[in-house]
């Protein structure tokens, strides 16, 4: 009873400091002014930022028309019906969500993350926090990824589980087109065949039903939304690796390359798929880190969420060089603000500073995919070629081959 | 990608690796070596710095023949009798007969009121003139500007300053070459009303003339003829460099023009230019000015930083010598012709560099890496302690009760770092002079180093956790200033060393103390900027917080937000007991 009670005063301590506390003093201090329009590169694209949520709803509220929103429908006809003090507090709730599937998620049995150890990672994650304190609508896309996964997980519970994944991975694709291959992903968590054609056949009814919803509502969307993200139209600095190519490129050949880059980032969708058969929640978060890397919009945000995932899905032992990747990220984490005010503030710097550390960045990204697939792989080698007798010993040479810089 | 592979793999067996991991206090201080001697060492000596060039061709610096000459030497004198029996007189009524005299030439002109009310300059109030000379070529969308302020930087009458600027402004009103507006700014003092100018003229301020590409502050404090040299400084606010194109472009014309010239005070063309000791004087001399850019007294170029302001201070120093005044009149003359001929920005890449004499310059390439490998020499610390936890090599659980203590000691640290400011202004409420406030704060410093065990000790996981977490907060600090401002982030990883000392083991208490103190972020740049000022001053601290205020200048939140909190943490972590074993690491060496 008494470890109730501790839970229940913990639990309100945390929604205090981190839900009302914690924004207060950042409005106190001017936040704003100080410190998050530095940063506001590495979390904003015009696509999920909250000015232009902002922009639509005045849009749609005064002028009638609406034909340059940068953001989906349904997501701003939402926000329309809610105060605007109030804002904040929907985003607030939907991480708390977030929270809670991130918790009741099974994780693999090689891992050993306990349920308080997932707290305190999800909790102290600073990217997490700041694009919520940011409100960007990576929040919402988050959080459908991690409900999608878990009622794909525990899809024999009930038999509508099937139906609520196929639904929440439809609404995620429905935000940002490039989760898309999720929803493929996904498919390897259903044995049978039967679920996994309810599961088609229902994501793909859902998504059609929120485009149609849309396209009633407004249907400029499909040119200002979909299309300008997926053929880079709003062409801003962000952290990703295409603005720096579009701007150097002549007009006549953007169209190849857009062609070639989209297919680079999803190129990996069907080895992914066939490859991690019997992983598909690393799976995902493999293909995920993928195409964050190479899409047109990223933003650090979703390393937030990579990140996370990282450390409480995989197995940290057999992940060699962590000090090197977790240098690398955060000094780039560092220097790309820094080097953004250079150019675009101070002047003094140009836009080469910038791009360069986004390919450190990118590299260190690289790095994080690559230890998610090496701790995949090593396991999968120790399960398949290992009996439980030779496991013990396995678990002392694979210390014995730890190398830990 | 095989080869590396192949290479890693027998970096891991021959347990390289491991013999590196027990070397890093050791590797630490060899870095440290090698970034200082790479700064004091190698950037001065012979390969490593070009001749300074124009990089910018439409530049031309002195292809037109300077016009200011023994014609206006009558004019410029008149003016400079007016002025200096203006002297008398309160600002308002030399702003106003000054006006009239502007008004007269055909220049648009205003007062701008500025009034600080900050606490810690309490109710300045001060006026500025100035007036914008419409060129005839001209959009109205670019702009020069010439600065003369009243009183110059070390609080004497800018007579021939004044005088020159006034003359210069009704010489160029004859002229129809201007294809930028310029724009005449006479304030009070060097200081805050000039910076307050630029800030209201970015803002609301009732006439302006485009976006200002170039500023030149002349500084003629003298009533004589003649002066002996010219002395240019440039280094801004915050690690700002006007671009090197525009500094040479002076230098340039300065020479062209017979005047002997110094940078940053130095009077250094008495000794030859290939002198190493001579270079290294400059790059010392410049790595201080752009580390304590903004609390030295402001020359008047620091005003424009921040903004793409190309701003250099023109300073006349020495009564009688083969130029004359009308010759430092040529020099702000041909660089806003100079500054005249361009069509687009000043090049990029041109706005990182050191100088090691008036026309000698290292780009940022051979510069920087001394301040990567003092950030990678805290890193290195930083991993030391991470591996002394051995969190990496066990399994045991991260998060138990030590780590969460140093994440709170941690999160503490910072709260008390940024409120630090909070607690100064706290001190200034209590009567006491600025002198006073500067001795109670560094006796405070002491007072921490040695009584803060008995309040706390932490126990040896967390000790080793709150080195780390120190030892990175610095690094990345630094990593952040690098490119921001290289003579705050070098200055500040040298003098922040002691630290990485006092957390050896084997140091006895009074000398782990000792080296605490000598690292604390106020006790270092007090005595640091004593020296460099050649007494003691006390009001520093006023000063760093009152620039931050009204000028933006960054060293005071800097300086809290990184260096003392891992001070902070150093000190508390220094407490804890010593018992710590290397039992992972033995584990892994068996």
């Amino acid at each position: 009873m008494a470890s109730f009670y501790t839970n229940g005063l913990f639990i309100f301590i945390y929604i205090t400091t981190r839900y009302f506390l914690f924004p207060h003093l950042l409005k106190m201090f001017n936040a704003e002014q100080m410190m998050l329009q530095y940063i506001d590169v590495l979390f904003n694209t015009p696509f999920i930022s909250y000015k232009t949520l902002k922009e639509c709803i005045l849009f749609t509220q005064f002028k009638n028309n609406g034909s340059n929103l940068n953001q989906m429908p349904l997501y701003v006809s939402l926000f329309v019906n809610i105060p605007e003090q109030l804002h904040f507090y929907m985003f607030a709730l939907i991480d708390m969500l977030t929270l809670l599937y991130f918790l009741k998620l099974d994780i693999p049995h090689c891992v050993s993350t306990s349920l308080k150890t997932k707290f305190w990672i999800y909790l102290f994650n600073p990217l997490i926090f700041l694009n919520l304190i940011m409100r960007t609508q990576f929040v919402f896309t988050q959080f459908f990824i991690i409900m999608a996964l878990y009622y794909c997980q525990n899809y024999k519970l009930n038999k509508y589980h099937v139906y609520k994944a196929s639904i929440s991975i439809a609404i995620a694709t429905y935000l940002d087109i490039y989760n898309i291959g999720l929803a493929l992903i996904c498919l390897n968590f259903f044995k049978k065949f039967n679920q996994r054609k309810q599961s088609t056949i229902c994501f793909i009814t859902a998504l059609t039903l929120l485009y149609f919803i849309s396209y009633r509502i407004n249907s400029n969307f499909i040119d200002n939304v979909i299309l300008s993200c997926v053929l880079f139209k709003e062409q801003y600095p962000n952290i990703g690796l295409w603005w720096y190519f579009f701007t150097e490129m002549f007009q006549e050949y953007r169209n190849f390359f857009k062609f070639v880059f989209n297919g680079y980032s999803y190129i990996f969708v069907i080895p992914v798929f066939l490859r991690f058969k019997h992983y598909p929640l690393q799976g995902s978060v493999i293909l995920f880190t993928w195409i964050t890397m190479f899409k047109p919009y990223p933003t650090v945000g979703e390393l937030g969420f990579i990140l996370t995932a990282f450390v409480s899905w995989f197995d940290m032992n057999i992940i060699e060089n962590k000090l090197i990747m977790g240098l690398l990220v955060m000094h780039s984490l560092v220097l790309l603000p820094v080097f953004y005010h250079l150019w675009i503030t101070v002047g003094s710097g140009n836009s080469n500073f910038f791009y360069a550390m986004t390919l450190v960045y990118v590299i260190g990204l690289a790095l994080v995919l690559l230890g998610m697939i090496k701790s995949l792989l090593y396991n999968e080698y120790i399960s398949i070629n290992c009996d439980d007798k030779n496991h013990e010993e396995d678990k002392s040479d694979k210390k014995l081959n730890l190398v830990c810089v | 990608m095989s080869l590396l592979l192949a290479l890693i793999n027998k970096a891991v067996e021959s347990g390289i690796i491991w013999k590196i991991l027990r070397i890093l206090p050791i590797l630490s201080k060899l870095l440290l070596v090698i970034s200082v001697a790479l700064i004091f060492g190698i950037v001065p000596m012979d390969g490593s710095f070009r001749n300074t060039y124009i990089s910018e061709n439409a530049l031309m610096p002195n292809q037109a023949y300077s016009q200011f000459r023994e014609t206006e030497w009558n004019i410029v004198r008149g003016f400079r009798n007016e002025i200096s029996s203006l002297n008398i007189w309160n600002l308002d009524v030399r702003n106003r007969i000054v006006r009239n005299w502007l008004d007269d030439f055909g220049l648009e002109t205003d007062l701008f009121q500025t009034d600080f009310n900050s606490p810690f300059s309490n109710g300045l109030k001060s006026e500025v003139l100035y007036g914008v000379l419409n060129g005839q070529r001209c959009d109205g969308t670019e702009a020069m500007l010439i600065a003369a302020p009243w009183y110059n930087s070390e609080n004497n009458y800018n007579v021939g300053g004044v005088s020159v600027a006034v003359a210069l402004t009704k010489f160029f009103t004859n002229w129809p070459v201007w294809s930028k507006n310029i724009i005449l700014v006479i304030p009070e003092t060097p200081g805050f009303d000039l910076r307050a100018w630029v800030e209201s003229y970015h803002k609301d301020l009732k006439i302006t003339g485009g976006s200002i590409e170039t500023a030149m502050i002349l500084d003629y404090a003298m009533d004589s003829d003649s002066f002996d040299h010219l002395d240019v400084e440039y280094i801004g606010l915050n690690g700002g460099l006007p671009n090197l194109d525009m500094v040479n472009t002076a230098i340039h014309v300065a020479e062209n023009e017979g005047v002997k010239v110094s940078i940053n005070g130095m009077q250094s063309f008495s000794k030859p230019s290939n002198e190493f000791k001579n270079r290294l004087e400059h790059i010392a001399v410049g790595l201080q000015k752009m580390a304590f850019a903004g609390l030295e007294p402001l020359k008047g170029h620091e005003a424009f930083s921040g903004w793409r302001i190309q701003a250099i201070t023109l300073k006349a120093v020495g009564h009688g010598g083969n130029s004359d005044i009308t010759t430092f009149g040529r020099i702000p003359e041909a660089v806003t012709r100079s500054v005249n001929n361009l069509l687009e920005k000043f090049h990029q890449s041109f706005f990182f560099y050191l100088l090691l004499s008036p026309k000698l310059f290292v780009s940022i390439a051979n510069y920087i890496p001394a301040a990567i490998i003092l950030s990678v020499a805290y890193a290195a610390m930083a991993i030391h302690s991470i591996l002394k936890t051995g969190l990496l090599t066990s399994n045991d659980k991260f998060i138990d009760i030590q780590s969460i203590e140093a994440f709170v000691m941690y999160a503490v640290s910072l709260t008390v770092s940024i409120l630090y400011r909070q607690f100064v202004a706290l001190i200034q409420n209590n009567h006491l002079s600025t002198q006073q406030q500067g001795k109670f704060i560094l006796i405070l410093q002491v007072f921490f180093v040695f009584t803060s065990y008995r309040v706390y000790v932490p126990k040896s996981k967390t000790k080793a956790l709150m080195q780390a977490m120190a030892f990175m907060h610095f690094s990345l600090a630094l990593t952040l200033l690098l490119a921001l401002n290289f003579g705050l982030c070098f200055g500040m990883g040298v003098l922040a060393y002691p630290m990485v000392l006092a957390v050896e083991k084997n140091t006895s208490k009074l000398k782990q103390r000792m080296f605490l103190l000598i690292s604390n972020p106020f006790v270092a740049i007090f005595l640091m900027y004593s020296f460099t000022q050649d007494k003691w001053s006390w009001d520093l601290f006023n000063i760093m917080i009152s620039t931050w205020d009204n000028i933006r200048c960054w060293t005071w939140p800097v300086v809290s937000c990184s260096w003392l909190v891992s001070w902070i943490l150093v000190v508390i972590s220094c407490n804890g007991e010593d018992n710590v074993t290397d039992e992972p690491k033995r584990t892994k060496e068996d």
